[in-house]
């Protein structure tokens, strides 16, 4: 085992944003969770980089997941903002007719 | 122990502590208020991992920018029916239960790696991030930078008002 708690830490952030995947009915939570998986990632590649020989190589990835959640959370805010007002509902389960398609 | 290694034993429990509070709530907006705590204490372990331009890039871009964008999402779709329905309360048991099972599977893996305790670690400076960026990756930055204005753009076209 290793002694720095970041990568139990980056753990535990990857579990809790799947479970809150898993289990909330409201598509803006899911939103969240995304964010919280994609900073555990974050987390873990930041960590090891830095035995790394070159370690600004993965702070530089680490860059570009942020933009890329950037990107995501305009995109999935507005797309759920749609649903809401075509289904006006926002719980995954209802949207039985995409699910159809 | 020494004290360096207690503030960071402290800003490893408020980033568990935050995220774990968005997992048991129900209110949408006091999620993105313990998103927020998570998202700070994560540039905190990013300063403890020798990466401080990434430490200041989560702050700028992280909280001044997704979560503004969220909080305001949440408080603008707040008035409209059904929005605000109650979660029933076995779905916090289930998000716990959930949360367990995943954490004591991941922690069995987790347990059979066997990390070197002579890893030494290297600093790293905003100049070498940059001449990084700029030197062998400037496809990747460009192609990102193009990807975002898509989205942006693929964004206003979703939200326009269709007659």
């Amino acid at each position: 085992m290793i002694s720095s708690p970041i990568p139990i830490v980056s753990m535990f952030l990857f579990c809790i944003g799947l479970a809150i995947v898993l289990s909330k009915k409201n598509i803006i939570f899911l939103l969240i969770g995304l964010e919280l998986i994609l900073n555990a990632a974050n987390i873990n590649l930041v960590y090891f980089s830095q035995f790394n020989k070159n370690p600004s190589e993965g702070q530089f990835f680490v860059l570009l997941i942020i933009m890329l959640a950037a990107a995501e959370i305009a995109l999935g805010l507005a797309i759920a903002f749609k649903i809401r007002k075509y289904f006006n509902t926002l719980d995954p389960e209802e949207l039985k007719e995409i699910k159809e398609m | 122990m020494p004290l360096d290694q207690i503030i960071l034993l402290i800003f490893s429990l408020i980033t568990v502590c935050g995220a774990l509070f968005v997992l048991f709530t129900n209110k949408i907006l006091d999620a993105a208020y313990g998103l927020l705590v998570t998202l700070l204490g994560v540039a905190a372990l990013f300063v403890f991992s020798n990466a401080e331009f990434v430490a200041a890039s989560q702050i700028v871009i992280y909280v001044g920018g997704i979560l503004v964008i969220l909080i305001f999402g949440i408080v603008l779709s707040r008035d409209a029916k059904n929005v605000a329905k109650k979660e029933p309360k076995d779905a916090i048991l289930k998000g716990g239960l959930l949360f367990g099972i995943l954490a004591i599977l991941m922690f069995g893996l987790y347990s059979q790696f066997k990390f070197e305790n002579s890893m030494n670690s290297t600093t790293v400076s905003v100049r070498d991030v940059g001449i990084q960026m700029m030197s062998g990756n400037v496809l990747n930055l460009e192609l990102i930078g193009f990807l975002l204005l898509m989205a942006l753009v693929a964004t206003t076209y979703i939200l326009k008002d269709d007659k």
